[in-house]
């Protein structure tokens, strides 16, 4: 746990971040749910500034606002993934380099991804919907970029996991591809090998997951662990080489 | 007479009725943020209707335990404002709005039936508790909308020093309101 990263949650309840460190500080919320709940007050703290500011909207706005919301459409509450149970394990994968198949996958990718957005600005668009725009950008950045290479494996309990990465931005982008929904108290985490030791590089909530930062790790990894999150991959489901 | 939380309720459902009621109680507080932070009206008009809205189309996912109705609809609108600050103002703009900037806080002058008198005090108090880089941090980055290195420039100390003062800073402030979330 980085106090470099938590320290920014002030920041990030004033909204004083940029896109890259809010994803940074939301992917550190998403690992600790003490910090997620001194999240939720610094910004209920924030908000209350809100008080010394108030003055009488123009006399218009009110008629202009009621017609908007009589024509905008409501989103529905969260839902929540229909779970199918744990596939038995299969340790198996099988490494394609990308120069067949990039323009496929990164084809592929870049629809999976933007159906992943889409699903993820749903749910995360009450509070901090920009931070998915930005997280988005990022994703969309890396799938974009000149250098990347994508890399698809079969994953052990099903489905494939492709990896697109980028030397040039340090990042990659991971979507699972027909992997089963996961049993109550299950989820995906992503890891880094560094040095021949698995470092966890954060839950993977959505079917995309970006990895920002790779510094010298030499493979990413998928896993399904308890919800909280593992200290060490127990249950590997897929492991693609970054060089 | 229903409060934000309980019209929430009812807009959760499709309620214009009580939507039309949220608006005449928080609509003040809307507006007067997104002047705040924008300074020129007719922006803080445009990031207002957005905001109330937002409140509208999102209401089902308000989630009372996490928030409560007032906390959520500050902070879409202070997000709202925020982004527009940032990807509207070209980079002149952006400059003298750093330099124009005052870690100071002042208070509006309106009706404070409005806006809760002992809520008021209870913040004027309590932003008095804090050290002068804590508020005038806090301020810069809530009310003019820098990020923590624009506050870091503007106030001229190191990012470390701005990023402790804005948590420890709303820390206190927090303990002092005694905000529960």
């Amino acid at each position: 746990m980085s106090d470099d990263v938590h320290i920014l949650v002030g920041a990030y309840a004033l909204d004083a971040l940029d896109d890259l460190d809010r994803v940074r500080v939301e992917r550190h919320l998403g690992r600790c749910p003490s910090c997620t709940r001194e999240a939720a007050e610094l910004t209920a703290t924030a908000a209350r500034l809100a008080d010394a500011s108030a003055a009488v909207p123009p006399e218009r706005l009110r008629g202009e606002v009621l017609r908007a919301v009589s024509r905008t459409r409501q989103l529905p509450p969260r839902t929540r993934e229909m779970p199918v149970g744990d596939a038995p394990v299969v340790r198996r994968w099988r490494t394609r380099t990308a120069a067949a198949v990039a323009a496929g996958i990164l084809a592929f990718g870049t629809a999976a991804a933007t159906y992943a957005i889409q699903e993820q600005r749903v749910r995360d668009a009450q509070v901090q919907a920009d931070a998915v725009q930005a997280r988005a950008d990022r994703i969309a950045a890396v799938l974009a970029a000149p250098d990347a290479v994508a890399t698809t494996s079969p994953a052990a309990d099903g489905g494939e996991m492709v990896v697109v990465r980028s030397a040039a931005l340090n990042a990659a982008v991971v979507t699972r591809v027909g992997m089963p929904a996961l049993a109550p108290g299950r989820a995906y985490q992503l890891w880094l090998d560094v040095g021949g030791r698995m470092v966890s590089a954060g839950l993977m909530p959505e079917v995309t997951g970006l990895v920002d930062g790779l510094g010298t790790a030499t493979r990413v990894a998928l896993s399904t662990e308890p919800t909280a999150g593992s200290e060490a991959p127990t249950h590997p489901v897929g492991i693609v080489d970054l060089i | 007479m229903a409060t934000p939380d309980d019209l929430m309720r009812l807009i959760a459902k499709g309620d214009e009725g009580a939507f039309e009621s949220l608006y005449d109680l928080v609509s003040p507080r809307v507006y007067g943020l997104a002047r705040r932070v924008l300074r020129d009206p007719a922006q803080a008009e445009e990031v207002a209707q957005e905001a109330l809205v937002d409140v509208w189309r999102l209401a089902a996912r308000f989630d009372p335990k996490r928030a409560s109705a007032i906390s959520w609809i500050m902070t879409l609108t202070h997000r709202r404002a925020v982004d527009r600050v940032r990807s509207s103002q070209s980079r002149t703009e952006r400059e003298t709005r750093v330099a124009a900037a005052q870690g100071e806080i002042p208070f509006d002058d309106v009706t404070e039936e409005t806006l809760g008198r002992l809520e008021r005090q209870q913040l004027r108090r309590c932003l008095r508790t804090l050290s002068d880089l804590q508020r005038e941090s806090i301020a810069l980055a809530f009310y003019g909308g820098l990020t923590y290195p624009q506050v870091a420039a503007t106030l001229d100390v190191a990012l470390g020093t701005v990023k402790t003062r804005m948590r420890d800073g709303l820390i206190r402030l927090r303990d002092c309101l005694e905000v529960k979330r």
